[in-house]
């Protein structure tokens, strides 16, 4: 025989007028038959509580009633309420419990028996009274207490509405935890735990205090059945949501906490839950329960209605899905969602149709360039003048000599990057000691981008590239070189319009840019319109850019080359003897040319927040290849 | 070397009454040249290099091109042209081998080799100095921002495009600089004008009321009889519009003062302490009782071209005084005796006797307008003047 589950251990019946107590050990067999272990001691005057019989101490004979015969017990099946009592319950909460309401009932009424155990006995513990009355003091450590708040329903009580006054301490329960001294800003001391579908508490950790008989319960609602569920369907307040930013708790109706966590890829895992989460729209779903091996279950569990044999093995190998339901009143979320700022253009700086919806721009893409570098170091030493600092590998992009004061040394030394060596001609105003830092470089075409970062290369790396490379992305621009277009004249200019063509008449002398071709450099060149108008007197001419605007007089007897102030030179140079005769003044050259530069915008948003550092750097280095002459010439 | 340039060259920068005419001309002969063009071909035949134009070309025999891009480099460089034909000229090309000369070649009425300060500064206001060592090194401004006057001043150095030490003349000697004519009509008519300079001076001649009087204006290191002279530097101008005047210019040249005169400025005296100083210009055949001529009028009384006894021209300097005789103005000839007509402004005239070899341009002075009888002044074109 044996007892699967114990509701209510303990019964303990006690008096007021002696002292003698009835306590009631209550079991439950497994094929539900209550096994009920009376003990009741005497008052020491002859007297058993509740009338139960008598001692007789100098007769030594014991009057005891062991069963009663006329116990009864109703049943009762409830298909609906009343409406009115429906409409109350609903409406003002004024509905009752009783049984008149609820129509459509069976009522059964049987008797129930008692017996004395088969098997058992009785046992009869007393002690022969000494010629003196000994005192004993024993202390034990009481099993927890079980307060039966539901005594007269067997409705389930709603979870978080509990709160009961009992021994000057008032009690309240959350999430299947019953706390004490729970506020706003105190989680609170656990001091039981409730079962809401049983409705009792069970006090492991109280405070004593007087009338421990006597609860003040100040909260709780019921309802008639639990709404109990094993599946679960829900959209979060916010999406989408942080990848692995979403935890879900919940107590099932025994009020186990459960927790569900999810992955990266939005499965939603944790004891008894199975399910699955879409971030971007912050749709979860979820079904309670586990899968059970179909061979553990008995001839019950198969009968109980989530069993269908044609389910086992269709997603386990020889498992079925058992639910296990949950309180879905008890399910919190904590999610952590994004929130798209709308971009102001004004305040970006930038179009914001033009970036990517996360904001996150693609770094390498498929046919791009990358270059593929890493920084030596040699470390600091005292260098002279006439020693040759080895980097120990060969063909380098760089050498960098920084000095102890951190400073970049730019004079006084010779590298030879394909050997790997650097000169040391003169250490004058170097800071020493000296670190040398060496970097190779290779530059190759993407061919295939991973999303796990992986780079595939389209050609071998020609150096062995030690850990601690770094893969920069490289924007190409192509071939450059200034040009000059032809130029083109008017008769007259408006100073303000500029065009690609004759607007009007022509002048009509004429420049002869074929013999004397506008001479442009890398260097000075500008992607610019310049307006060369003739002045009065007919010598002089003042040169006017499209955007760097009059860039002053200029006399045409001599070659026109007014100076680009960024670089020093000229942004054009125009010969004297181009120019022939005729022109008169008003007449203007138009004078387009083409500059060999890349223009590119490094951006570096800061938002308005707290400074996280203060020193930060980044360095945009040029690439550019250029052809060398060939040392033995086909032709 | 000795730069000629006139108005009827082909290019040549326009004089007339608008800002900034006076300037670019300036500019043009002593810095930068003009008339560039591309030469069509340049060959060598006996040490004589003949370039061919595709068309017309600004020269004239004696003036001075300036030719670069050609192979063998002998031939770039300035060059006094020897002949013209429509088309081409020829000049010395010695121990160039003949043939043709390859490359793109360019040509320029050759600019006397002076330096622009402060180019750009300041519109129309142009500030030049000689490049060469020997050179006192003062420096000409020229605000050119009126229409029929440019106004002129000379300075010893200057710092930036309107500062200077030394300006010559003072603010107290003349108000805002000398004023050298443009033209007596502020618009765009070109006036005629020829201009002479050398590496350290130049004059200009100029016919404000295009009449063929030309007021005869000069700038620069004169001949000074002081060895060394740090400060012989002159600039003549006129003390106030005269572009229409009936009188005697101020500023000519061409003229011979007995008596004091205002017109003239050097940036200090001989002993080189103080200031601008004006001096007295003074022909150095004047004779009679005439106190102020036009040279080759009858002022000089030394009667009528050509002179009876050797049947030549006689000329004398151009003395320039104050505190004593400073020195001479370099390459100008005063015909001493009256002659007529016989020279019109621009005819060149071969030297005999002690000017052997060289040639001589004749300008003819007046007033720009009225009745006062026109001189003649020659102006050596050959070269070197001396100092």
């Amino acid at each position: 025989m044996t007892i699967v589950y114990v509701s209510r251990p303990f019964t303990v019946t006690k008096s007021n007028t002696n002292s003698s107590s009835l306590t009631q050990e209550t079991g439950r067999t497994a094929d539900d038959k209550l096994v009920v272990v009376h003990t009741v001691t005497d008052d020491g005057a002859g007297s058993f509580i509740n009338s139960l019989g008598t001692v007789n101490y100098a007769a030594k004979a014991v009057s005891l009633r062991m069963v009663r015969a006329d116990r009864t017990t109703e049943a009762y099946k409830s298909d609906f309420d009343t409406a009115k009592e429906f409409s109350d319950t609903v409406g003002d909460g004024n509905g009752t419990t009783t049984t008149n309401s609820r129509k459509g009932a069976e009522y059964a009424t049987a008797s129930v028996g008692e017996e004395v155990l088969a098997g058992s006995s009785v046992v009869a513990r007393y002690r022969v009274a000494p010629a003196v009355i000994t005192h004993r003091t024993d202390s034990f450590q009481p099993e927890a207490i079980v307060i039966d708040l539901c005594p007269y329903t067997s409705d389930a009580i709603v979870p978080g509405s509990v709160q009961f006054l009992w021994m000057g301490q008032t009690y309240t329960d959350f999430e299947g935890v019953i706390y004490r001294g729970r506020t706003a800003g105190n989680p609170g001391i656990d001091s039981g735990r409730i079962d809401y579908a049983a409705g009792t508490v069970r006090m492991t950790d109280y405070v004593v205090g007087p009338n421990p008989n006597t609860i003040t319960l100040q909260s709780l609602w019921t309802r008639r059945s639990a709404w109990k569920t094993a599946s679960l369907f829900m959209r979060t307040q916010a999406a989408p949501i942080k990848p692995t930013g979403f935890v879900l708790t919940l107590t099932d109706t025994a009020g186990n906490a459960l927790t569900a966590t999810g992955d990266l890829n939005g499965n939603l895992q944790g004891t008894h839950i199975w399910g699955h989460m879409d971030y971007l729209t912050g749709v979860v779903e979820l079904q309670f329960g586990d899968f059970v091996l179909d061979s553990t279950l008995t001839a019950a569990q198969q009968a109980e209605w989530w069993y269908d044999p044609a389910e086992v093995g269709t997603v386990e190998a020889g498992k079925i899905w058992r639910p296990w339901p949950v309180d879905p009143t008890t399910l919190r979320y904590n999610s952590v969602a994004y929130f798209y700022l709308p971009l102001d253009a004004d305040i970006v700086g930038l179009d914001p149709v033009r970036l990517p919806p996360d904001g996150r721009v693609p770094k390498y893409r498929v046919g791009s360039y990358v270059v593929i570098g890493h920084t030596g170091v040699v470390p600091a030493a005292v260098y002279s003048a006439g020693q040759t600092i080895n980097c120990a590998r060969e063909r380098l992009s760089r050498v960098y000599l920084v000095g102890a004061d951190g400073q970049l040394i730019r004079t006084g030394y010779s590298p030879d990057l394909n050997a790997g060596t650097i000169a040391v001609t003169d250490v004058t105003g170097w800071v020493q000691p000296v670190t040398v830092k060496h970097r190779i470089e290779q530059m190759a075409r993407v061919a295939d981008v991973q999303i796990d970062g992986t780079l595939k290369l389209t050609k071998q790396l020609a150096h062995n590239f030690p850990v601690g490379s770094i893969v920069s992305s490289a924007v190409m621009a192509g071939n450059l070189r200034a040009r000059a277009l032809p130029v083109f004249d008017q008769q007259t200019w408006d100073g303000v319009s500029w065009a690609d063509v004759t607007v009007g008449n022509p002048a009509p002398a004429t420049y002869n840019d074929g013999a004397f071709p506008v001479v442009v450099t890398n260097a000075g060149a500008v992607t610019e319109r310049f307006a060369l108008r003739v002045l009065t007197g007919g010598t002089d001419v003042e040169v006017i850019g499209e955007h760097v605007g009059n860039l002053g007089t200029f006399s045409r007897n001599t070659a026109i080359a007014p100076i680009n102030p960024i670089s020093g030179a000229p942004y054009f140079t125009l010969a004297a003897a181009g120019w022939g005769a005729g022109w008169v003044p008003g007449n203007t050259l138009f004078l387009p040319t083409v500059g060999a530069y890349f223009p590119l915008v490094a951006i570096r948003a800061t938002q308005p927040s707290e400074a996280i550092g203060t020193d930060y750097a980044f360095e945009l280095t040029e690439r550019g290849d250029i052809d060398r002459t060939p040392t033995n010439p086909v032709i | 070397m000795i730069y000629t340039f006139d108005s009827a060259m082909t290019g040549a920068p326009v004089l007339s009454g608008s800002a900034g005419a006076l300037r670019a001309l300036v500019k043009a002969c002593l810095v930068d040249g003009f008339g560039a063009g591309a030469v069509a071909t340049l060959t060598v035949a006996a040490g004589i290099a003949t370039a061919t134009f595709p068309g017309a070309h600004p020269y004239r025999v004696g003036s001075v091109s300036q030719f670069a891009g050609a192979t063998p480099a002998g031939l770039n460089g300035q060059k006094r042209i020897l002949s013209i034909t429509t088309n081409a000229v020829t000049y010395a090309a010695p121990g160039i081998a003949d043939g043709a000369a390859t490359g793109t070649i360019t040509h320029k009425v050759a600019a006397a080799g002076w330096q622009e300060l402060f180019a750009g500064a300041l519109a129309n206001v142009l500030c030049v100095k000689p490049t060469v060592p020997e050179a006192t090194g003062c420096v000409l401004r020229v605000d050119d921002t009126g229409t029929i006057n440019a106004r002129v001043r000379a300075y010893e150095s200057m710092t930036d495009v309107s500062t200077g030490a030394g300006p010559t003349p003072l603010e107290s000697q003349l108000a805002g600089g000398l004023y050298w004519p443009k033209s007596s009509v502020a618009n765009a008519t070109a006036r005629p004008w020829y201009l002479v300079a050398d590496e350290r001076a130049f004059y200009l001649a100029a016919d404000p009321a295009g009449a063929g009087r030309f007021t005869l204006l000069f700038a620069g290191d004169i001949a000074s009889f002081k060895s060394g002279d740090a400060y012989g530097y002159l600039v003549t101008g006129n003390q106030a519009d005269q572009t229409f005047a009936t009188t005697v210019s101020d500023g000519c040249c061409g003229w011979s003062h007995r008596s004091a005169r205002s017109g003239a400025y050097m940036v200090r005296s001989h002993t080189a302490i103080g200031q601008s100083i004006a001096m007295q210009r003074l022909g150095a055949h004047h004779n009679g009782s005439t106190a102020d001529v036009y040279a080759g009028t009858a002022g000089y009384s030394l009667g009528t071209y050509p002179n009876g006894p050797n049947n030549g021209l006689l000329t004398s300097v151009l003395e320039l005084h104050a505190m004593g005789i400073r020195g001479t103005l370099p390459g100008l000839l005063h015909p001493v005796q009256d002659c007529g007509g016989a020279f019109t402004s621009g005819v060149i005239v071969d030297g005999t006797d002690d000017l052997a070899g060289r040639r001589l341009m004749a300008i003819r002075v007046a007033p720009p307008s009225g009745s006062v009888t026109p001189g003649a002044v020659l102006l050596d074109i050959t070269g070197n003047w001396s100092r």
